[in-house]
């Protein structure tokens, strides 16, 4: 009987063995393919980035045959892991640009030295407001806000009206209503744990979230659990308000496959309702490909590519120049009064805050 | 009254074939032995008894009352299974201890039963061993005291030396009758090795193909096997086929036999059937002997003979009846291999089968 | 006898270092050197050793909460866990019905979804407007509970049901016999002859669910916190490295010292050699019987299937309408996305990843086992829990010191293709090890000697005598392997190639942006998910011819 099943075995662990050594045999042929190949035609640069990044092929494509280059993505988790793996492999770097630091994490970016400070040509067409490094080692690519989103049609079957502030959220009619994330854990909860600290400042903050939770707010880890979980627009939650962008109704419309005259969902954006974030990106120190990492630089802040931002990752294009697709003028917007720290204060009390809340929320 | 009585059991088997008109009485102290070839039935009517399974319809009726709706660990039964499913997880002790713990016996009690237990089968010390650490006949003497120890009211034995070698077998054996004996419970032991059967049965029930084909004390089962098959399964080769004739001879071939034995019902002839030679029913006779014999004879070519201490085993070649073994006594002169052979039957050997 | 004029004569034994090294290996590249690295890095960062931070972290008073937390909902999950899957186990084992083998597939697909579709299912079963309704599934306890059980049900079954349908039946029959009452014989025969299987599945969903985090993070909610969550908040938002190491470090001392006692009782409890041959089935007769199955059967039906079909329906629905349009859309590039993968190249980069990482987890645990078993009980025991370390190690301490150490060339595999088996393999191959294991312990060393006195070389000894016993074992390792991988969403681990996405990453993709397009995709990609676990399991499963019998 052994001699019977050896048969039916053998050449399963054959097979098996030798999968594995060909893997073994690739291993050290990919290792080999990671070196940086010479090729007089085709050279390649890779950029460095979060899991939410995107491109339309036919953008990137462009930069390519112009400078006969080949881009390579990385994608390193959330934006702070992301981060955190371009501080911890400094000394090697793994890409020649870093896409994707927000203003929270600016300024440890930048205690970090990770950055070639390079003065683009296009910074010219950049909005000015959102240029936070004098020196331009890294420099706005995008930005956005991060605001209430709430239920149109939740409010209006419920005949109440939609909040537009704050402290609307703390009415009795408010009574669980809200449901917001985690600033430890999520970079929009973050974000507007920051909008309250610029709301009521470093001594009222923690009293308006402890009233917020005595009106039952529910915190989830992430955005997504937030919103594809407990938001009652976009899923079979039973919360009609979360903390959202502010493009989030632009992205409802873009994404249903009936089109819609208004969003689903609305925004409160008003007198420092909204935290803006803002995205960097700049050349990582050691890049052996300095004057094509530039010109990607350069690609990065021109309209072509800020033009095709809005669409791929629903936040807005920091070049002033840069056409708005028809969705965004009409269902995304952008406040003229967003909540405002200043980005080296941010650094300095970020961990304090999100101590302090901790404590006192969960 | 009858002890325990198998009644008119019938229980399909699956691949193995069905049980049919199973009927068995037991007397109290008594030790019945069920025989015959593996897939024959012998093991499920062991578990109906046991109530391990139940029968598709019969009665199982114990001291008269039926046992078909009581469960098995309410039967007060003990059974030895084949290799005696001993529990790994406890040590000697503990599986002895186990059927007394569940009639929940005092702790003393238990600890004197327990070593009353292992000193009748020879383990004295042995109580703190893991069973993995015994041996074979050690494992089979922890399994008959575990068996034994709550007092059970029948016992049952299935294979109880089956998987142990021959030689601790027949050992076993004697010490396994002599245990049964002292405590004189009532057994049923399932086997499929005749001499185990014989050494330890007060009665045999010879079982095949789900039926039961004869039930008998030892000595008769072996002087008076009823059928071809029971013959064959006993080890008796010289079955030969023939006819009934007038006062009671036996027609085979061109020969005829005068069995010793009374024929039933005489009026039957010519009904086919088969005559049973004992190994021991031949003496060798010259030709002329032969010649002058009327009947009870059959003459053929030796083909084989094997010495075997105080006898010796013929083997020859017979045209009406194929071949043929028999044993005669050593001291005997035979002619070569190839040679003719005469031989004369004696009719106190010759056995009428059904 | 016809074997010894088939020996080769000089054929080369496989020496038992070369076996031993191919784990010791692998671990060593792939886990204790990034590890080490992440470890040096963190305490000794240029400067002295920061005592600081290990202090910091023992007197603070929330890290005693997490850590006691940790213990706690892992030890109740575990027990929770047993106590649904005993029961089902036990039916699975014993009786005979229709469709058992898809019943057990149905309880082993959760282990592959990713936890924010699992979320999302419950919601859509039982939360305020789900199919069940007006159960309270907000952030609780009980929700953590809920998931881990539902997540862990199936090791415990799988496990657990393979060694009781080897459990040989005359035991309990003997003690029946010997006045048991049914009762009895559960608890004073079967249980105690399980408990190996219990024990090997109990400690595995222990480590499972105390080192669990996405089911905190996202069941759960920020309410809780487990020392893996805080790892991660330590290290990826915090940027506290020398703190999410300390963390580690307990982690993975934890993990060490709780493998070593179990392997140590493991050795203490008699040893029970199962019989070759499963037990004859019974067939469902009773009333008691049929209620019982149904009742395992209908547990596994609401407990594992309705979530999944609650998404498989989500995905089917489209404007209140049944319509594929979700799936359709799949094939679509809506944003002329670089980063667009077709739902073909997803399935196919899941299973070529999970194949890898099958053949990659059972050389290396088999050989693991193989080390284990040889090198006698001292060493042994050493090993055992060692190779078990990277299943409860935070991935994104692992992940980090890939990024520190494996840098230069030969080993420049931070951005390589192959880290995402490499790591994968990381998780899986401990299953390997803990089911292989016990097969080997339980070859007979007279088995091997016969094959030796015949003429067979230590290499041919191996393959005709100790693989084939392996190979149901092998097979029950397999299957996990494979399931790890399918579900794994390592996207901490490892830094991503965009390109190589797999179906777990494309889910998380689909969720990243709002709209009812992004969220149908994801469950339509989810529905995708299950049957190709499905698929694969009944795929592996025609490899092996005896059943299961793992651990």
């Amino acid at each position: 009987m052994i001699h019977h099943v050896s048969k039916v075995i053998y050449p399963v662990f054959s097979l098996t063995l030798v999968i594995s050594l060909t893997m073994v045999i690739a291993l050290t042929g990919c290792s080999r393919d990671d070196q940086p190949k010479e090729n007089d035609t085709v050279q390649e640069i890779t950029l460095m980035t979060h899991d939410s990044f995107s491109a339309s092929a036919r953008v990137i494509e462009a930069f390519e045959k112009k400078n006969h280059a080949k881009v390579v993505f990385l994608k390193s988790g959330d934006a702070g892991e992301a981060l955190n793996k371009a501080i911890l492999s400094k000394n090697n770097p793994l890409a020649d640009i870093f896409y994707g630091v927000d203003n929270t994490f600016l300024s440890r970016a930048l205690s970090e030295d990770l950055f070639l400070s390079y003065a683009s040509p296009q910074l010219a067409h950049v909005k000015d407001s959102l240029k936070l490094d004098p020196e331009n080692r890294l420099v706005p690519v995008d930005y956005g806000d991060v605001c209430i989103n709430y239920d149109r049609n939740w409010f209006r079957e419920k005949n109440i009206d939609p909040p537009s502030s704050l402290e609307d959220l703390l009415a009795p009619g408010f009574k669980g209503l809200t449901v917001v994330e985690n600033p430890a854990t999520s970079s929009p909860g973050l974000a507007f744990l920051l909008t309250t600290v610029a709301r009521f400042g470093e001594q009222g903050y923690l009293d308006f979230w402890q009233q917020l939770q005595n009106n039952d707010v529910l915190i989830t880890s992430g955005w997504k659990e937030a919103y594809w979980g407990k938001f009652s627009a976009a899923s079979e939650g039973s919360r009609p308000v979360v903390v959202s962008y502010a493009s989030s109704p632009a992205a409802e419309v873009f994404y249903s496959k009936t089109p819609m005259e208004t969003a689903p969902t609305g925004v409160v954006i008003d007198h420092g309702t909204a935290f803006r974030q803002i995205e960097f990106a700049g050349i990582l120190k050691g890049t052996q490909k300095l004057a094509l990492a530039k010109k990607l630089m350069d690609f990065l802040l021109s309209t072509q590519f800020q033009e095709d931002i809005p669409l791929q990752m629903f936040v807005f294009p920091s070049n002033k120049e840069a056409a708005l697709p028809e969705v965004f003028t009409k269902h995304a917007t952008i406040t003229d009064d967003p909540a405002v720290i200043e980005f080296k204060i941010i650094s300095e009390k970020r961990d304090l805050w999100i101590e302090q809340w901790t404590e006192s929320m969960l | 009254m009858n002890e325990f009585v198998l009644k008119n059991i019938y229980k399909s088997m699956g691949a193995y074939g069905v049980l049919e008109q199973i009927d068995l009485s037991m007397e109290k102290g008594e030790r019945v032995c069920l025989l015959g070839p593996s897939g024959c039935g012998k093991t499920t009517l062991l578990r109906i008894a046991a109530g391990l399974e139940q029968p598709d319809s019969g009665d199982v009726i114990f001291r008269g009352r039926s046992l078909l709706d009581i469960p098995p660990h309410k039967r007060n039964f003990g059974m030895m299974f084949q290799d005696f499913a001993l529990f790994p997880h406890r040590n000697v002790f503990d599986n002895i201890a186990f059927g007394l713990e569940m009639k929940k016996w005092k702790k003393s009690e238990i600890t004197d039963r327990v070593h009353g237990m292992l000193e009748l089968v020879d383990l004295e010390g042995y109580g703190q061993r893991r069973v993995d650490e015994l041996s074979g006949g050690q494992r089979q003497r922890v399994a008959l005291a575990r068996t034994l120890a709550p007092e059970p009211d029948l016992v049952m034995l299935d294979e109880p030396l089956g998987s142990l070698d021959r030689r601790l077998r027949e050992r076993l054996l004697a010490d396994l009758c002599s245990i049964l004996t002292q405590t004189g419970v009532t057994t049923i032991f399932v086997t499929h090795d005749q001499n185990e059967a014989f050494a330890a049965a007060d009665r045999i029930c010879m079982m095949n193909n789900g039926r039961i084909q004869q039930i008998d004390t030892p000595e008769s089962l072996y002087a008076n096997p009823s059928t071809p098959w029971v013959a064959d399964f006993l080890g008796f080769q010289n079955v030969i086929k023939g006819r009934r004739g007038d006062d009671g001879r036996v027609e085979a071939g061109h020969a005829t036999f005068i069995p010793k034995q009374a024929m039933d019902d005489p009026k039957r002839t010519m009904e086919p059937l088969f005559l049973l030679l004992l190994p021991d029913a031949a003496t060798p006779v010259t030709p002329e002997a032969y010649g002058l014999l009327p009947n009870n004879r059959i003459r053929g070519v030796l083909v084989d003979r094997f010495f075997q201490g105080s006898y010796q085993k013929i083997s020859m070649n017979t045209e009406a009846h194929g071949r043929l073994v028999f044993e005669v006594p050593s001291t005997l002169v035979l002619p070569n291999p190839g040679e003719p052979l005469f031989l004369k039957i004696n009719p106190r050997g010759l056995r009428v089968l059904g | 006898m016809d074997r010894i004029d088939v020996v080769r004569k000089g054929a080369r034994p496989i020496p038992r270092l070369a076996v031993a090294l191919v784990p010791l290996g692998f671990l060593g590249i792939f886990y204790f050197y990034p590890l080490g690295g992440i470890f040096h890095r963190s305490f000794f960062s240029g400067e002295i050793f920061s005592m600081a931070t290990l202090l910091d972290l023992a007197t603070s008073r929330r890290m005693a909460g997490i850590v006691w937390f940790t213990f706690w909902q892992a030890g109740i999950s575990t027990l929770l866990t047993l106590l649904c899957a005993l029961p089902c186990a036990y039916v699975m084992a014993n009786f005979d019905f229709k469709a058992k083998k898809l019943i057990m597939t149905l309880a082993t697909i959760p282990f592959v979804l990713p936890t924010i579709v699992v979320a999302a299912a419950f919601q859509a079963l039982a939360g305020e407007n789900g199919l069940v309704g007006g159960i309270n599934l907000e952030h609780s306890i009980a929700m953590i509970f809920l998931a881990h059980v539902f997540y862990n049900f199936s090791v415990v079954l799988r496990i657990t049901t393979g060694f009781w349908s080897f459990l040989r039946q005359e035991m309990g029959e003997a003690a029946a016999m010997l006045g048991a009452t049914p009762g009895q014989v559960f608890f004073k025969v079967t249980l105690p002859l399980l408990r190996p299987a219990i024990l090997a599945s109990a400690i595995l969903v222990f480590i499972f669910c105390f080192s669990s985090f996405g089911v905190i993070l996202v069941l759960g909610g920020p309410g809780f916190s487990t020392v893996e969550v805080e790892i991660y908040r330590q290290a990826a938002h915090l940027f506290n490295l020398p703190g999410a190491a300390v963390l580690s470090l307990f982690q993975i001392c934890f993990t060490f010292g709780m493998m070593w006692i179990y392997t140590t009782l493991q050795k203490r409890i008699t040893t029970f050699i199962p019989q070759s041959q499963s037990h004859a089935l019974k067939p469902v007769n009773t009333l008691k019987e049929k209620l019982m199955v149904a009742s395992c059967v209908g547990f596994i039906l609401v407990f594992c299937l309705s979530p999944m079909a609650a998404l498989v329906v989500k995905s089917l629905v489209f404007d209140g309408s049944l319509s594929l349009a979700f799936y359709r859309e799949l094939f679509q590039n809506t944003s002329g996305s670089l980063f667009y993968v077709s739902p073909v190249d997803a399935v196919e980069n899941s299973l070529v990843f999970a194949a890898a990482t099958l053949a990659l987890a059972v050389v290396i645990g088999v050989c693991a086992a193989s080390t284990i078993q040889r090198t006698g009980k001292r060493i042994g025991a050493f090993l055992d829990p060692i190779f078990m370390l990277p299943l409860s190690t935070s991935a994104v301490t692992l992940g980090f010191g890939i990024i520190i150490t494996l840098d230069k060339p030969p080993l420049n595999l931070r951005t390589s293709v192959m880290l995402v088996p490499i790591a994968h393999t990381l998780v899986a191959f401990p299953f390997v090890v803990r089911s292989v294991l016990p097969a080997i312990s339980s070859i007979p060393a007279s088995l091997r000697e016969a094959a030796s006195l015949l003429g067979a070389t230590p290499a041919r000894v191996w393959f005709h005598v100790d693989l084939p016993i392996m190979a149901r074992a092998i097979t029950a390792g397999a299957v996990f392997a494979f399931t790890m991988s399918l579900g794994e969403f390592g996207a901490t681990l490892f830094i991503a190639r965009p390109e190589y996405s797999t179906m777990p990453v494309a889910i998380y993709r689909f969720l990243g942006q709002p709209g009812t397009m992004n969220y149908g995709q994801a469950m339509a990609v989810s529905s995708m998910l299950m049957l190709v676990t499905a698929v694969g399991f009944l795929f592996i499963e025609r490899f092996r011819s005896f059943g299961d019998r793992g651990f």
